[in-house]
């Protein structure tokens, strides 16, 4: 329990350092366990009653239980909520055809809408380091342009050492210090705030179970199956499981060899691939 | 003799993990490829040989159709040897048709639910493609030529679909080490360079930043860019 109070301690600076920097920060929320952990800590870091910009980006194909969820939630807890959607997107991609283009056009190209429309400067993202390999480098403060790209690296002069031949400009993080970068200048559109990046799938759970979070039916098993990870009801398959209560959940993660998002047809390691070697003219 | 084991995405990382020795020769170290807006192999290969950043004009011919270059040997430092022998190499003499199996294979993996399946053949057409291009080189080797380049694209394949193997990436790198080793005692000047390395995405392998050079002469070269070597080598041949 130590670790959660340290987690959540560090968690709830992180959010309240965003908030008193950023003039314009929304937090992403899909509905997901972890989002909705983030969003429970925003609550607990909130001044009382003000309010936070909430963003919910609908693909069009959401699972129902999301979409209840969320209606439900909203009221309860006073959501200042805004649903992202890109219609023209889920007219025109289906995941048939490409996992990835229906995810830039239903997903990535609602958000990018959203985030120009309102001017958001900041971003606050509930993505975790052990979900998977490219989430891994990610900083807690990460500045993007405009096109939702890090690039903020710079060629390194001839009297600059080092095996790089690119110098990063983006300041250190000294996250045993608390201090963290904001400022990135005129290039950075907006900046990427990950406050739970440090949490691991079982420090969710942990916390959820101590501290009651409500979250998706889904993640509950019925007959002999779970989700473990949830986002288009098109994209995702349940894993085998029997745990379908919180409690049983935490202990199903401590002796389980499969990956989190096993169950996620889109695959970001072998899109970004695919999308990569289409581009230097593999395929 | 000068030759030339020129090996598609050699990462400099695994060579020292792996310890090759015969790769790394005498002198060894990362190419800067900096200048260049991406890793490309068919602008890396036709700057290497022509000693000029080649990017802009080979870009301007499409994702797909660059592949089909083919730089006039008058533009190449291979005009300055007398019965130069180029073994497969893009940008210059490099057969789309030979490598289209492995193209149809890759595009298979990224659409088909039988993964498995489809990555077993897509290895073993890689590794068939890498026999039949080592016997041609170490022939040349043998045979009377003054200049030899041979061009090994296995480590690059297989490594897009399994860098996370860490055991398939270390036979290959063995494999490579093996021929090194056997070219290296029989010829005057053996440049072994890469266009890029490669960096893991959790199973898969992505284009690095750099690239690698070994040399087997002692010589002392920062951060070389792949443009500087076609002088490098001339000066090493006119001694």
């Amino acid at each position: 329990m130590a670790r959660l109070r340290e987690l959540e301690n560090k968690s709830i600076f992180i959010i309240r350092e965003a908030l008193k920097k950023f003039k314009n920060p929304a937090i992403l929320w899909s509905i997901g366990k972890d989002s909705t952990t983030l969003l429970w800590l925003c609550r607990k870091a909130l001044p009382m009653g003000a309010k936070l910009n909430v963003i919910h980006v609908d693909t069009g194909c959401k699972f129902r239980e999301i979409y209840e969820f969320r209606s439900r939630y909203t009221k309860e807890w006073n959501l200042n909520l805004t649903v992202a959607k890109n219609e023209e997107g889920i007219k025109n991609f289906s995941p048939e055809k490409s996992h990835f283009e229906c995810c830039n056009a239903r997903k990535t190209e609602a958000l990018k809408q959203f985030v120009k429309k309102n001017n958001i400067d900041a971003l606050l993202l509930g993505i975790r380091r052990d979900e998977h390999g490219l989430r891994n480098k990610e900083r807690i403060m990460s500045p993007r342009d405009k096109d939702f790209r890090w690039r903020f690296a710079r060629e390194k002069t001839a009297t600059e050492e080092g095996d790089s031949p690119f110098e990063s400009m983006q300041d250190i993080e000294l996250d045993g210090w608390n201090i963290f970068a904001t400022d990135f200048g005129a290039e950075a559109d907006h900046v990427r705030v990950h406050p739970i990046i440090n949490w691991t799938e079982q420090d969710i759970w942990d916390y959820i179970q101590k501290e009651g979070i409500p979250v998706v039916d889904l993640y509950f098993a019925k007959n002999g199956k779970r989700y473990r990870s949830i986002g288009c009801e098109c994209c995702c398959s349940p894993v085998d499981s029997d745990a379908n209560t919180v409690n049983k959940i935490v202990e199903e993660l401590r002796t389980t060899n499969i990956k989190e998002r096993s169950g996620r047809a889109q695959d970001k390691e072998e899109t970004y691939i695919m999308q990569k070697l289409r581009s230097l003219g593999y395929m | 003799m000068i030759v030339i084991f020129a090996i598609d995405a050699l990462e400099y990382n695994l060579v020292e993990e792996f310890n090759c020795e015969n790769l790394k020769q005498i002198s060894y170290g990362k190419t800067d490829i900096s200048e260049f807006s991406e890793p490309r192999t068919i602008v890396l290969w036709s700057s290497f040989i022509t000693g000029q950043n080649k990017e802009d004009e080979i870009l301007t011919k499409g994702n797909k159709e660059m592949w089909d270059t083919k730089i006039p040997i008058e533009q190449t430092f291979f005009t300055k040897f007398k019965n130069p022998k180029v073994i497969d190499l893009p940008g210059y003499n490099y057969d789309k048709n030979a490598h289209n199996k492995s193209r149809i294979l890759l595009k298979n993996f990224f659409e088909t639910d039988n993964k498995g399946k489809v990555l077993e053949e897509y290895n073993r057409d890689a590794f068939e493609h890498h026999r039949k291009v080592r016997d041609e080189f170490l022939e040349a080797i043998n045979a009377k030529h003054d200049f030899v380049l041979g061009y090994f694209s296995v480590a690059d394949v297989v490594g897009h679909l399994n860098f996370g193997h860490k055991e398939m990436m270390q036979s290959i790198y063995n494999e490579l080490d093996d021929i090194a080793k056997q070219i290296r005692q029989k010829i005057d000047i053996l440049l072994i360079i890469s266009d890029h390395g490669m960096e893991g995405v959790g199973r898969f392998g992505d284009h690095s930043n750099y690239g690698f050079w070994s040399l087997n002469k002692k010589i002392v070269l920062k951060n070389p860019k792949i443009t500087d070597f076609a002088k490098i080598l001339l000066s090493l041949k006119n001694g």
